[in-house]
């Protein structure tokens, strides 16, 4: 419990879990953060994104009623120069593939 | 234009992101005594960018300018957790702006780079040559190799200084190859270099992503 409460913080902003989090490969310095970052804001599906490097990690919160599907976030990950290595969604984002 | 101004114009050019992120533009500018290079490049798709440079540079009797246009592809990424590696090539042409401009004075440009980084490592090496296109006897060449490490690791809103060594080779230069060490500063979205080479010529770079 004490593990998964842990785990559940790093995906967790202002108190609100995130929709997605993704881990992403080759994010190694500030310019790579603007790249992801500048690609999820243009979404118009995406309220707030937050980039973690240390953890190679990429939250992202939804707007209401919003979806973003795996396969367009593997398209702005690439578009921002990246690889991903996972997706993940909290349990009221369930996988969403064409 | 004679061999050796060509080879201080080499060694101005600069590749450090030549292709960004889709959408993205980059613009570069360094310094150094009596001589200034202004680029910027806009990433057309994740793996092109398109780019202008312009090179100015006060010789003893006359003022050289070349401006010039290039293409800088994205050949090959390795992207790991925590790591990256990639190769590029840069293909364009320029033209020397001087008194007489004649046909030796348009210039190919091609050039190469492979660089590897993490968080806390940072290494490159960059070769330019930027051949006359209808006088082959002699072709200038430079190389640049870069290695630098980051005695921390900051986050994205945090000043990130790294201490980075370059040495450069340009061919038919005297007492090479030539050494500067210098720091590079990282705030989000600016990068600059101040540096010094053990001849004693400073060295100043800017960077900015859009």
């Amino acid at each position: 419990m004490l593990t998964t409460l842990l785990l559940l913080t790093n995906f967790v902003f202002a108190g609100e879990l995130a929709d997605i989090n993704i881990k992403v490969k080759g994010m190694v310095c500030s310019f790579c953060v603007q790249g992801i970052e500048k690609k999820f804001k243009g979404e118009k599906s995406v309220d707030t994104v937050k980039v973690n490097l240390d953890d190679s990690l990429v939250s992202v919160w939804l707007k209401k009623n919003q979806l973003l599907s795996d396969e367009r976030i593997t398209v702005l990950v690439k578009d921002a120069g990246y690889n991903i290595a996972e997706i993940k969604r909290t349990p009221a984002q369930p996988p969403i593939s064409k | 234009m004679g061999y050796k101004p060509m080879y201080i114009f080499l060694s101005l050019t600069a590749f450090a992101h030549p292709v960004t992120f889709k959408n993205g533009t980059a613009l570069t500018s360094i310094h150094r005594p009596k001589m200034t290079m202004t680029q910027a490049n806009y990433t057309i798709h994740r793996n092109v960018a398109i780019a202008g440079s312009y090179i100015r540079m006060d010789a003893d009797t006359q003022e050289l300018q070349m401006p010039s246009l290039h293409v800088n592809t994205l050949l090959k990424r390795w992207n790991q957790i925590g790591s990256q590696a990639n190769v590029y090539s840069v293909t364009g042409m320029g033209i020397e702006l001087s008194e007489d401009v004649t046909t030796d004075s348009l210039r190919a440009m091609l050039g190469v780079q492979a660089d590897y980084e993490t968080p806390k490592v940072y290494t490159a090496l960059t070769a330019l040559s930027m051949p006359s296109m209808t006088n082959f006897a002699n072709i200038p060449f430079t190389a640049r190799y870069r290695f630098g490490v980051a005695p921390y690791v900051a986050r994205y809103n945090e000043l990130q200084i790294w201490v980075v060594g370059q040495v450069e080779y340009m061919s038919d230069m005297k007492h090479q190859p030539y050494f500067t060490p210098m720091l590079r500063y990282f705030y989000r979205t600016v990068l600059w270099e101040t540096g010094v080479s053990l001849n004693g010529t400073y060295w100043f770079q800017m960077m900015a992503h859009f």
